[in-house]
């Protein structure tokens, strides 16, 4: 890695993406002292991130990872409870905080005194979320958290961090290889490339819509458009006019219906799979009005 | 004499291969042999695994470190414990020390190998993870590393235990009692009972103390029972 300066928000989740050796996990390694730097200085939470010792340091900074890495001998419940059985917390206040940890992931309670071999991936990573979070660290880091887990769970598990988020507002940084991950869970994007070198770093919208450089866009693939599709919804673009009749009431077969919260690329997806150019919009049985492909085109070149 | 009537206890000792009546007027002596042989291996497997444990976080602290004690662990594996004998004799005198050092000596091998890999085969995700949420070295190798590592290093000790109380009966050639001393009173008045009875009784403690390390490895890992011991993700 060569120069790289770079500045996490507070409160926000931070993607680092990139081709694989662009530098990305270590990067991520770095904040907790996984890895150190050869030279140049790094902060967190205002500190010369040298000035605590590695240990502790660390107890304060969640970190997940792809193979979870819970502790095969211990039970979920220790396993949730290793960093405050570190920080010495008392066995009174360990349960009352696993309880409220098992709720803040969605881990039914009856897995707490299984071994982690005896649960499924989704239910695994769950458990490495509630331990990386157990001690309420304001710095969460994921290193490709959710590459192992099959497409439906990892999809769940988008929601769920999301969800939790809304939460607990972590400084979140997530390195991911997925692009369409990084998308759907950043506020902040940062791409990157070989030697650590920073390419872009914006939002999923402003990436999408204007990637800075031909290594950006390249990386972005050629679904570029679809993918900022994904990022807004129907009732963004669904016409304000007074409320019209545009259907019959129920719509006519064959023709799509979508939500306004439905996001773009799912909506286009409806009308294309079905037999027109139109798609019905109807939020909560009442129908609302209706969208085309060309207004869908529209939307994205403004 | 026909071939098989060697065999047969006459109630003659010189003809018996098994004379029952000169066991069973000795419930003593084989009672004081038996502590005698198992604290001669204790002893070396205790220090054994001391020392292994030693070299062990050496090997895994300084990685260069790893092949030469390997190498001389394999060395002190090679030598013919009579052949050590006679070299440590000189030094060490006839003993307690000189059959303690043989026999340790072939417990390292053992146990180093089986040491090191039990704690290599830790999922290095696990080890990343303990050091990520703060373990400091020290505690992680002891209440991560070597709990994982235990069957592994458990099998390694049922092999040294195995080993070393088949040897402890040559050391009663130096004089430190054991099983072995049957033997040797045996092989000196030309009498077999006594030979079989201190390689019989040799055999049963070997069987017996690995059946109960067997034991110990079973319920170290009471994680593994049903299920995988990895920690890599399943399917839902």
């Amino acid at each position: 890695m060569e120069r790289l300066t770079l500045s996490i928000p507070d409160g926000k989740i931070v993607a680092l993406v990139g081709p694989s050796g662009c530098g990305k996990t270590t990067t991520l390694r770095m904040i907790n002292r996984l890895e150190e730097p050869t030279s140049g200085s790094i902060s967190v939470l205002g500190h010369d991130h040298r000035s605590l010792k590695a240990h502790e340091l660390r107890r304060n900074i969640g970190y997940v990872i792809q193979q979870i890495g819970l502790f095969p001998h211990h039970r979920i419940k220790r396993n949730i409870a290793a960093v405050l059985e570190l920080l010495k917390w008392s066995p009174e206040r360990i349960e009352h905080r696993i309880d409220e940890l098992i709720d803040l992931v969605g881990l039914d309670p009856e897995l707490l005194n299984r071994y982690p071999g005896e649960l499924s991936g989704g239910q695994q990573q769950r458990v490495g979320v509630a331990r990386a979070l157990a001690a309420d660290p304001p710095i969460l880091l994921m290193d490709e958290p959710y590459s192992a887990v099959d497409p439906v769970i990892r999809d769940h598990l988008h929601t769920e961090l999301l969800n939790l988020q809304a939460r607990v507002q972590k400084t979140i940084v997530l390195v991911t290889h997925d692009i369409d991950e990084a998308i759907r869970l950043a506020d902040l994007v940062v791409v990157m490339a070989q030697g650590g070198r920073i390419e872009q770093m914006d939002t999923p919208a402003q990436l999408l819509a204007y990637p800075a450089t031909d290594f950006v866009r390249e990386f972005l693939g050629r679904e570029r458009g679809l993918r900022r599709l994904a990022l807004r919804t129907v009732s963004e673009i669904l016409p304000s006019q007074p409320h019209r009749e545009v259907a019959p009431n129920p719509a006519p077969a064959g023709l799509a219906l979508v939500s306004p919260t439905t996001p773009l690329r799912e909506a286009l997806d409806a009308i294309l799979t079905s037999a027109h150019t139109r798609a019905v919009v109807s939020d909560g049985g009442q129908i609302i009005g209706e969208i085309t492909i060309d207004q869908i085109a529209q939307a994205l070149r403004e | 004499m026909n071939r098989h009537s060697w065999l047969v206890a006459s109630g003659n000792p010189g003809d018996a291969f098994i004379w029952w009546e000169w066991i069973t007027r000795r419930p003593g002596e084989i009672w004081q042999r038996t502590v005698e042989h198992l604290q001669m291996t204790l002893v070396a497997v205790s220090i054994g695994c001391l020392i292994s444990a030693a070299l062990t976080v050496l090997a895994l602290r300084y990685r260069w470190t790893l092949t030469p004690i390997t190498w001389i662990g394999n060395l002190l594996y090679t030598i013919p414990s009579l052949a050590l004998f006679v070299i440590l004799i000189p030094y060490t005198g006839l003993g307690f020390v000189t059959a303690q050092i043989a026999l340790v000596s072939y417990t390292i091998q053992i146990l180093v190998r089986n040491m090191v890999a039990g704690i290599q085969g830790v999922p290095v995700a696990v080890t990343e993870a303990a050091t990520a949420m703060g373990y400091r070295r020290a505690h992680r190798l002891w209440a991560v590393e070597l709990p994982l590592a235990a069957p592994t290093i458990i099998a390694g000790i049922r092999i040294a235990a195995v080993t070393v109380i088949g040897l402890v009966t040559i050391t009663a050639l130096i004089g430190n009692g054991g099983y072995g001393a049957f033997i040797n009173d045996g092989l000196n008045r030309r009498f077999s009972t006594p030979i079989v009875l201190g390689g019989g009784l040799s055999v049963l403690m070997a069987f017996i103390v690995d059946a109960m390390l067997a034991t110990l490895q079973k319920i170290s890992t009471p994680w593994s029972r049903g299920s995988t011991t990895r920690s890599t993700v399943r399917a839902q």
